[in-house]
């Protein structure tokens, strides 16, 4: 035999030659006096190792913490039950705070006080999700897709290659852009004297315009070829904007021609110019003038409505005051206080109004309605405080038992979904943000599916099981709320912590944003044990 | 953790308390050499209890249950590291890893240890990455197989054979380095 090399020592040393082998081994070491001495010495070599690296055991001068079956982060789950309330407690005193502080004179606009129905930003937020699935729809979600999209491909390609987190993330990231970018427009940022735009000038990108504070008004004279974003105090479109208008502003005057829709939050909208899509707002006062048209929509949330222009479509207002003059091509949907259809209306469809009483829908002589004029009165039923109905004491313990039964079904099938592993914030930040993520990209992912006629089945179990998601969420976290608070794991625990969980999403005022981060947080922990699973063997399989 | 919702049945005569005050210590340590952080180590020390707490009625009372609690924190040690990571796999062996003939460069650990104490090889472990460390670990201060280390890490055994090759010529250098700048001295 010639002298085996150091590796084939090693595992001699170590016991993991083949037996065959290592017989053999053993022979030449009879005859071989350097192969033996190598051999000795990687095995005094081993000796050394496991009595340096044993040798801290000997260390008994540390003492032995007391065992405790409960996770021992009580703490931290006491801050995590903390950390909710107080997340929801800070963004409420922080939007009444902001609101309430007096602020520059150009963002005087945003206190909600000042609108008379106070119907804010959440309303118009309401209006762009429930606008026609067309354009609008592709505007708000590109760019959640393109995030979602990234992530998407990052996983897969970690997946794939196998390569290092930062290679992956750069190769994802440019599959992504290249998947996903088309050859739309730049983005032009325009900040405060360059805001304006004179008549002369025409932007061939996306503008992004901040409104110099000093000056008293932005004027948007010339061409934009993209989309315009604009923030002001006083903003005045009399050029033409070929893509679509995002505005808040104290007030907001379209002149000029706008090719797509226009997004619109402010105090006053006056419209006298073309708008080719759909008109949106929230805002006090809108006025559609006698010049004004409108392509698509007019969807407007504000006290007081003047509709004098033309609306090719439907005309929907939440409103104190309406008041229709002008031409609408179809139906007219109103809630709110008084609708007033003038002699000059023109209405092609029905008239639909949501009103206190049957007088509040005033129709002048001459107003013609080309379909049915109906009347919806608030049915009589007295509002009651559902917190002292038995019902609703009745369902939210039907509520805790549903949840319990399924806690107890799912956490025999899978265990390892108690978060026992969060042992610090940033897990349960991370755990949110992945939540967030899910809960985002999961619906966004299925109608993307559901857009190829093979997927569209694909699509209905994602989003059957997105639900499924939803409602084990508050199971997962309650485990861990009830395991933290009792000291213990078992059966009474996982009650004690659904308890505490149902009572706390039904608390008023704060109860919707706690239910809400806690499906973040329990979408979180679902999902990060689900990837797991999938990634690779789980360590602790044994 | 199933235990969390259900009645189990517990192994008769096994009082944990007395396993963990006789295992902690030596728990606590693996944690310290897998995770390298005192820290940590204290945590996933406490969490490899709870979970062995937890899956009593897993235990297999024909194999020591020393070597079953080293396997549940060695396993909970390890799935934190990957954790860590975005990489998953960071016990394979790569292009770098296939082991070339001995340059005859490095000498068996026992001549470099003469003149060195336990604390230094710790330390030099420490400074080992976690690819290299957790294989040592698991060889020489648990005492497991290759056979064993390979389930564990989830790669093949002739990787964990070059693995702990590798690791101790790493081992080697960074020792071997210290001794050259001390002995001046």
């Amino acid at each position: 035999m010639i002298c085996p090399n150091e590796f084939t020592c090693a595992l001699f040393v170590d016991g993991e030659l083949q037996e065959e082998d290592a017989l053999e081994l053993a022979l030449h070491l009879d005859s071989c006096k350097a192969c033996d001495s190598r051999v000795a010495a990687l095995r005094a070599e081993n000796r050394t190792l496991v009595q340096c690296l044993q040798d801290i055991d000997s260390d008994m001068s540390s003492t032995v913490p007391e065992f405790s079956t409960s996770s021992g982060r009580s703490v931290s789950a006491v801050g995590f039950a903390l950390g909710v309330i107080g997340v929801a407690i800070a963004f409420k005193l922080s939007t009444a705070l902001l609101f309430g502080l007096d602020l520059p004179v150009e963002f005087g606009w945003l206190n909600p006080r000042e609108w008379a129905l106070s119907l804010g930003v959440a309303v118009n937020a309401v209006f762009y999700a429930f606008q026609n699935a067309d354009a609008v729809f592709t505007d708000t979600t590109q760019g959640l897709i393109l995030v979602s999209f990234s992530v998407a491909v990052l996983f897969g390609m970690v997946r794939i290659f196998k390569r290092g987190a930062a290679v992956t993330s750069i190769l994802g990231v440019l599959v992504a852009i290249g998947c996903v970018s088309s050859p739309g427009y730049a983005v032009d940022l325009r900040k405060g004297p360059r805001a304006s735009i004179p008549p002369t000038d025409t932007v061939d990108d996306t503008v992004l315009a901040a409104a110099d504070p000093k000056a008293q008004s932005m004027e948007i004279a010339g061409t934009i070829k993209g989309d315009l974003i604009a923030v002001g105090d006083v903003i005045v479109i009399s050029g033409t904007v070929e893509g679509n208008v995002i505005v808040l502003a104290r007030r907001v005057e379209i002149t000029g021609t706008v090719g797509g829709s226009v997004f619109g939050a402010a105090h006053t909208i006056i419209v006298s110019g073309q708008v080719a899509r759909n008109l949106i707002t929230g805002t006090d006062t809108v006025d559609l003038s006698r010049n004004g048209a409108i392509g698509g929509n007019v969807i407007t949330a504000s006290r007081e409505a003047v509709i004098d222009g033309k609306t090719a479509r439907d005309l929907i207002s939440a409103a104190a005051t309406l008041d229709l003059r002008g031409d609408v091509g179809r139906n007219v949907s109103f809630a709110g206080g008084q609708v007033t259809l003038t002699g000059s209306s023109r209405v092609g469809g029905d008239v639909g109004a949501r009103v206190g009483k049957e007088e509040n829908l005033r129709v002048a002589e001459g107003a013609v309605i080309g379909g049915q004029k109906n009347v919806h009165l608030p049915v009589a039923t007295p509002r009651s405080n559902r917190y002292l109905t038995v019902s609703f004491y009745a369902w939210q313990v039907v509520r805790v038992l549903g949840l319990f039964v399924t806690g107890l079904v799912l956490f025999k099938l899978i265990p390892s979904l108690m978060p026992s592993s969060m042992s610090s914030g940033s897990d349960w930040l991370m755990a949110g943000a992945v939540g967030f993520m899910t809960f985002v990209a999961v619906p966004i992912a299925a109608i993307i599916i559901a857009l190829t006629f093979i997927g569209l089945p694909i699509a209905l179990i994602t989003f059957v099981l997105y639900l499924i998601g939803c409602y084990l969420a508050k199971i997962v976290i309650a485990e861990f709320v009830g395991r933290s608070v009792m000291k213990n794991s078992g059966v009474v625990p996982l009650l004690a912590g659904l308890v505490l969980v149902i009572v706390a999403v039904n608390l008023p005022w704060i109860g919707t944003l706690i239910n809400f981060l806690l499906i973040l947080l329990g979408l979180g922990v679902i999902a990060t044990t689900v990837y797991r699973r999938v990634s690779h063997r789980p360590a602790e399989a044994f | 953790m199933v235990g969390a919702v259900e009645t189990r049945k517990q192994p008769i005569d096994l009082d944990f308390e007395v396993v963990y005050n006789m295992h902690y210590r030596r728990v606590l340590n693996l944690c310290r050499y897998l995770l390298n952080s005192p820290d940590k180590a204290e945590d996933a020390a406490h969490e490899a209890f709870l979970r062995a707490h937890a899956r009593l009625d897993s235990y297999n009372p024909a194999y020591p249950l020393s070597t079953w609690i080293f396997k549940i924190a060695s396993n909970y040690c390890i799935d934190l590291l990957r954790r860590k990571t975005a990489e998953k796999r960071i016990f394979d062996v790569d292009a770098g890893d296939h082991y070339d003939p001995p340059s005859g460069g490095s000498s068996p650990l026992s001549e470099v240890l003469a003149a060195e104490r336990g604390r230094d090889v710790r330390n030099a472990l420490g400074s080992l990455t976690e690819k290299y460390r957790v294989p040592l670990v698991l060889a020489y201060y648990n005492e497991l197989s290759y056979e064993e280390i390979s389930a564990i890490l989830g790669v093949e055994r002739s990787q964990v054979a070059v693995l702990i090759f590798r690791g101790k010529e790493y081992l080697r250098e960074r020792l071997g380095k210290r001794l050259g700048k001390e002995k001046p001295r």
